[in-house]
Order: structure tokens, then sequence, then C-alpha cells
């Protein structure tokens, strides 16, 4: 009877142990709270402060903490805020070296980035760190040493920093995109780095030079060139002077290069029907890919290189297709519009982005490939076109002629945030996102 | 079995004995586990003035080796890798008003079309500069007087229709709690109350929905994270404190919850009203707002 009452107690005080708790949660409702007021994280970039005296180290480090806030902005994850609201003034302690995070948390940063610069002769020596303002805590500090032109490259190391403290993921800043330009007066082939910086003319062949492609490491482009009067396919390795050229009767276009190997699928119409084939990276031809009678092109390879979305007309309109490799298998992706084209399948591997035309004008819509969507991106501001996927698969750069010329644009996968990369002499289309580059 | 079939008075001694030792061991952990738990409630943010110890890693950056280049310069003392921190030099004047010089943006990037000359017509240049702000002034003074009372109808009718939609909840919920201080349940007992804490507690709702900033795309496009998060309000307002009833299992999506809160603390009083000295709400974070 006894050992039974203990028993008995001992229960009671284990189930009160576990119960009280639960009782007391069922205390209250829950309000939902179903959608965040800021879709980007509020961040502060004060400017760095001058740790060596002397113009230059206040120029830099103000052109500095502008570039580091500027790079940052573009991925669309954070939302800067404005000097003018800061609490603490530059070149103080504060706003380096010992941060009160009171005076950001007050303000309404979470994350802040400070940095300190020092100038020795032509060497610059800059200390940067990224803080969580409300856990008080240093997410990730560097110091990085080298020359004064290489601020940017610095800038940018760090960038990628934060972005891989904050999503483990490396960021697209050691990315390129190649694009087509009549600046010229022919369709030449450009590249320039991941936010417009630096464009510089990749070919020179005095005649129309279309899309361009990326291999996975980034040290292949292929593109189609009409340089010996018909549409051939050159694959040019970009360290070296030295390449291939797949020149087949009728027309060798629309590149695509598979995921992580020496091989591409390309459109080759010598069988008098434009088909879509697999070759070495040398230009032999594989297999063949597509068997259907009329037009199959612009192949994208899902990230895994399992399938294949392309562009056919065996429905009668151009609508976009995947097949299975492993079974065979054909089905149609796109059944909004008569004249859907461009794909361009995501890193991620679950969507598709295509250009789609409606009522007289392209648009950018994407699809996903369970079939969700489509949802359109772009709207009622010119012809949105070609569109690319960054590698990280946040955003996606595109052609548009909403201010008149085609330029290229960048947006987010969900459509905001959309701007203008770069402005160029002439028309900017088809623009191609790169790879991660190892050694940039 | 020996216990049955032997009963032996020492054995029962023993016994009385071991129940005993039990019994205050478990006084004493009792003891123990209400020391620690009170430390914990009255003195939750011990850990707040600590200073995080920092530590930075050094990175050399090396350049590839571009035409007609030499490697790095020698490294000077000031320089030098080994150094705890980077020298601080005597630091200039700080001026509370810095004029930043504009920043030079590479000639690629976006440029904004030159501003063209704007030809000024005879009729701007002799009219009444302060008589025109002044008309302006009156005439936006005009425009937020009449706007203001729709905005503040329609923040009412929100309002309203939000506690119509949770009150009957709360009335049920409040009969079936036993004391855990769901509001208005204990108090007043009024239904004016009810209303009052209800309106109150969607209107803190609303204030840390405003305060909450979260990028999905950071946590990799997901949208099916939801956290259940509770606070304790004190007469004042004051947040006293914050708990996870459920997390997301997503460090960043909680992280990001916690801080719309703190964003907002302190929060309005609580209503005259309302007798007891704190309520406790919960809020049910997720995403289902932008994947519709």
């Amino acid at each position: 009877m006894r050992r039974c009452r203990i028993k008995i107690f001992w229960l009671i005080v284990i189930i009160s142990f576990w119960a009280v708790p639960g009782m007391s949660r069922a205390g209250y409702d829950y309000i939902d709270i179903s959608q965040p007021f800021l879709r980007k994280i509020p961040m502060a970039v004060p400017w760095f402060k001058n740790v060596s005296s002397g113009h230059k180290t206040d120029q830099l480090s103000k052109s500095a903490s502008d570039l580091l806030a500027e790079t940052l902005e573009f991925t669309g994850f954070f939302k800067l805020l404005d000097r003018d609201a800061f609490l603490v003034a530059p070149q103080t302690d504060a706003a380096f070296a010992s941060v009160n995070f009171h005076d950001w948390t007050s303000i309404g940063a979470e994350l802040l980035v400070t940095g300190g610069v020092l100038i020795q002769d032509d060497l610059v020596e800059i200390e940067l760190r990224l803080y969580d303002t409300f856990k008080g805590q240093l997410l990730v500090g560097k110091r990085y040493k080298g020359r004064v032109e290489d601020i940017r490259k610095i800038i940018r190391r760090f960038c990628g920093e934060v972005i891989y403290t904050l999503t483990g993921d490396r960021g697209i800043f050691n990315t390129e995109i190649a694009f087509v330009s009549t600046g010229t007066g022919n369709k030449e082939i450009y590249i320039c780095e991941f936010d417009g910086y630096n464009p510089r003319q990749l070919t020179h062949t005095h005649n129309i030079t279309l899309s361009p492609a990326w291999s996975s490491d980034g040290e292949w482009l292929a593109y189609t060139s009409y340089e010996k009067g018909k549409p051939d396919l050159y694959i040019k390795n970009l360290r070296e002077n030295r390449g291939y050229v797949v020149a087949k009767k009728g027309i060798n276009t629309t590149p695509a290069w598979f995921p992580n190997k020496f091989e591409l699928a390309a459109t080759l119409s010598f069988s008098d029907d434009p088909e879509i084939y697999l070759l070495t990276g040398t230009g032999k031809i594989i297999k063949r890919l597509t068997y259907n009678k009329g037009i199959d092109v612009s192949p994208t390879w899902s990230p895994d290189g399992k399938s294949l979305a392309f562009v056919s007309k065996r429905s009668g309109t151009p609508q976009i297709y995947i097949k299975d490799l492993n079974s065979g298998q054909v089905k149609r992706l796109t059944f909004q519009g008569r004249y859907n084209t461009q794909p361009s399948w995501s890193p991620r591997g679950d969507k598709v982005a295509y250009s789609g035309m409606e009522n007289g004008h392209n648009n950018i819509f994407v699809v996903g490939i369970d079939d969700q969507g489509p949802i359109q991106l772009t709207h009622d501001e010119g012809d949105n076109e070609s569109p690319s996927w960054s590698p990280d698969g946040n955003l996606i750069v595109f052609a548009s002629t909403r201010e008149g010329p085609s330029r290229i644009y960048v947006m987010t996968s969900y459509g905001t945030d959309q701007r203008r990369l770069l402005v160029l002499k002439g028309r900017q289309t088809e623009p191609k996102w790169s790879p991660r580059m190892i050694n940039k | 079995m020996n216990q049955r079939t032997h009963p032996h008075n020492y054995l029962d001694r023993e016994k009385e004995d071991e129940d005993r030792t039990l019994f205050w061991n478990f006084t004493a952990s009792l003891v123990c586990h209400l020391i620690v738990f009170a430390v914990l409630i009255f003195a939750p943010g011990y850990a707040k003035g600590r200073k995080p110890s920092l530590s930075v890693i050094d990175v050399s950056i090396v350049t590839l080796p571009a035409q007609g280049e030499t490697t790095l310069p020698e490294k000077k003392d000031a320089v030098e890798a080994g150094k705890p921190s980077v020298p601080e030099k005597k630091a200039p004047k700080i001026s509370t008003k810095t004029t930043p010089e504009p920043v030079k943006k590479p000639p690629e990037s976006i440029s904004l079309n030159a501003k063209k000359k704007e030809k000024t017509s005879l009729k701007k240049k002799t009219f009444k500069t302060e008589k025109v702000v002044k008309s302006a002034i009156d005439r936006i003074e005009k425009k937020v007087d009449e706007s203001r009372p729709d905005q503040i109808k329609q923040a009412i009718a929100r309002l309203e229709k939000q506690v119509e939609k949770t009150g009957p909840k709360d009335l049920k919920n409040q009969q079936n709690s036993r004391g855990g201080g769901i509001p208005g349940g204990t108090g007043a007992g009024s239904k004016k109350a009810l209303e009052l804490i209800d309106i109150y507690r969607i209107e803190i709702a609303y204030r840390i929905q405003k305060n909450w900033a979260f990028s999905d795309q950071l946590a990799g496009g997901r949208t099916d994270l939801e956290a259940w998060v509770a606070i304790k309000v004190m007469q004042n307002g004051e947040i006293k404190d914050i708990w996870f009833d459920k997390r997301s299992g997503n460090s960043y999506f909680d992280a990001a919850a916690k801080n719309a809160i703190v964003k907002s603390n302190p929060l309005p009083q609580l209503p005259e009203s309302y007798v007891r000295p704190y309520i406790e709400a919960g809020f049910h974070f997720t995403l289902s707002g932008i994947s519709k």
C-alpha cells in the first residue's frame, strides 16, 4: 500500500512537470502574422573608419563602404539604411572597433558592417566585420591586404563571405554575364561582371554573332556566328586562344552546355529538319536528342542533366517541352499563350523561366516543372526577353526595350527590384549568366 | 519474494530509511530546481551586457600576375599580418557635418540622362514664391485633414472585423482555460474589457508585423516555415518575456520573428480597464501571405 502511494506520488510529480507548461501554453490564442512587412533584411553600412590619415584614405574608405553597400544591395536580400538616420558618427570608435549594438537596433538595423581602412604607400589594409546587432554577435570578420586597385576585388570577396555566412551559399560575386551588343555596328558578344562593371568585347567577327552559352566551369563559351556566311557554332576557350567550330550543312545554333561535362546540346539542321543533338566539346556528334518533324530549338539542361527543356512547334505553335533522357518521354510544359520560347532552367531545378508573347508583347514568365504557374514577372514595359538565371537561383537577367533600345536588366526571381544593369552604345540582347568562376 | 515469505522487522526499518532518504533527495532537488528557475525568470538578461569576444581572421589577397606587374611590395611594420588589430594612426577630427564626396560610379554603370536646362518664363521670374509655398502648404494640410478620418475609420473597421473573428474563440478559450492569464478571463469580466483587450492584442500584432523583416530568398525560398512565439506584456507596455512555444527549425526565421518583437518594445500600455498586471499573447508567424 505504502509503495503504491509512493508510486502515485512520483507519477503526479512527473505529470505536473510535463503538463503544467502545456496548460499555461493553452492560456492564450495565437494571432496569425502571415507576411513580413519588409522582405529584405535591414542593414547598416556606415562609412569605414580612416585608420591612417590623409585624403586618399578618406576617399577610399567612403568609396569602399559605398561599393560594399551597393554590392550587397544588388543581391536583393538587404535593405540598406540611410546613413542620415545613423546615431553613431562616422570616424568614431563606436562606428568600428567598439560597437554599441543598441545604437543600431534602435534604428532597425538587424545587420551591421563596419570597416577600417589603412593605406601605406600603394598598399591598402582593410578590416571588415559583419555583426548581428540583435544578438550582439560578430558573424564574420576578415582583414584583407592588397593593392589599392584591388579594392573592388577585396570588397566582393568580403560580400561573398557575408552571403556565405548568412545563407551557406557562395553568392554571385565571382560571376559574369555574356550578352550580344551592336555597339560596333555588328552583333558581337560582350562580357561584363555580374553588376555590369567592366564590359568588354569578346568577339570581333564583324558579322552577326548570337546565343552565347557558358560551360559549367566558365572556361568555355559557345556561340553562333555568321562569320562564314551561315550560322555556325563556335566553341571558344576564354583563357587560351583556341576553340572548335561546328559548321555542318544548314544551321548550327542555340548551344547549351551539359552540366559539369565537356559536352553540349545544339540545334543542327544538316538533315533538313532542325533537331537537337548532343555534341562533344570539340564539336563531334554524340547522339540525337529530339525526334520530331518540325523545328526543335533552344535546349536548356536541368541541373542534374537528366532532362532537357526545349522549344518545339510540334503542337502547331512554339511551346516549351521537357524531355526525360532516361525514359525518352516528352511532356509539354507551357499551355498558356501561343508563342513561348527561350527557356532557361533554374539552378535549383524546380522552375523554368521563358519568354512568352501576349498581345503582341514579350514578357518573362516562370513555370514550375511540376506544372505550377506560370507566373508573369514583367508587365507592360516594352518587350522583355531572354531570361537567364544567376547561379544561386535568386536573380534573373533579361533584355528589355522598356526604355527604347534593348538593354540588359536584372530582377529577383520573384520579379521584384527590376533595374538596368548597364548602358552601352547600340542594343544589348541575349544575356547569359555565367556559373561561379573558381579563379575570379 | 523473500520479504513476503520471511518478513523481518529490520527490513521494514531499512525500507523506511530508504523512503526518508528518497524524500530528502527529492526535496533537495526540488529546491535546487526552483532556485535555477527563479534565477532564469528574474534575471534573464544577465548575458546582455557581455561583449562578444571578437576575432578577426587575416586574409592576404593575392593579385593574379598582370602584364609587367611585380609582386606586392615588402611588408612594412605597420601592416604586419600578425598584429592583433589594425594599428590606429592619429584619427582625423570628427566633424558632425560630414559632407561626403559623391562617389564616382564606374563609367559603365547606369547613367541618368543629363538634366536639360529649363527655360524660365517671365511669369515664373515674377511670381511670389512665399505666397505659392503658403498656398501649397494649406492645400496639403487640407488634404491631410480630409484623408485622416477615412484612414482611422478604415483602421477601426479592420480591428472590429478582426475582433469579430477572434472574439468567440477567446470566449471559448476563457471558459476552458484555467488561470493561465487569458485576457479578460478573470479580470473585470465585462464584455467591454474583453473587446478592448482583443483590440489591444490585434494592435500589438499589427505593430509586430510592421517590424517583421524577413527575406524568404535568403532562407532558400522556403515559404513553409512557421513559429509560435509568445510574449508577456506588462501594464506599461513593456515586453517582459519572449519565448518560443514552437520553433520553425530555421534559425534565421526564428531570429527574424524574435527581432520583430524586440523592435516593437515597448508596446502601448494595456487598456486601463484591464485590471491584471500583465497579459500573455501568442503569435503565429507564417509566410502564408507571401506564398499566395
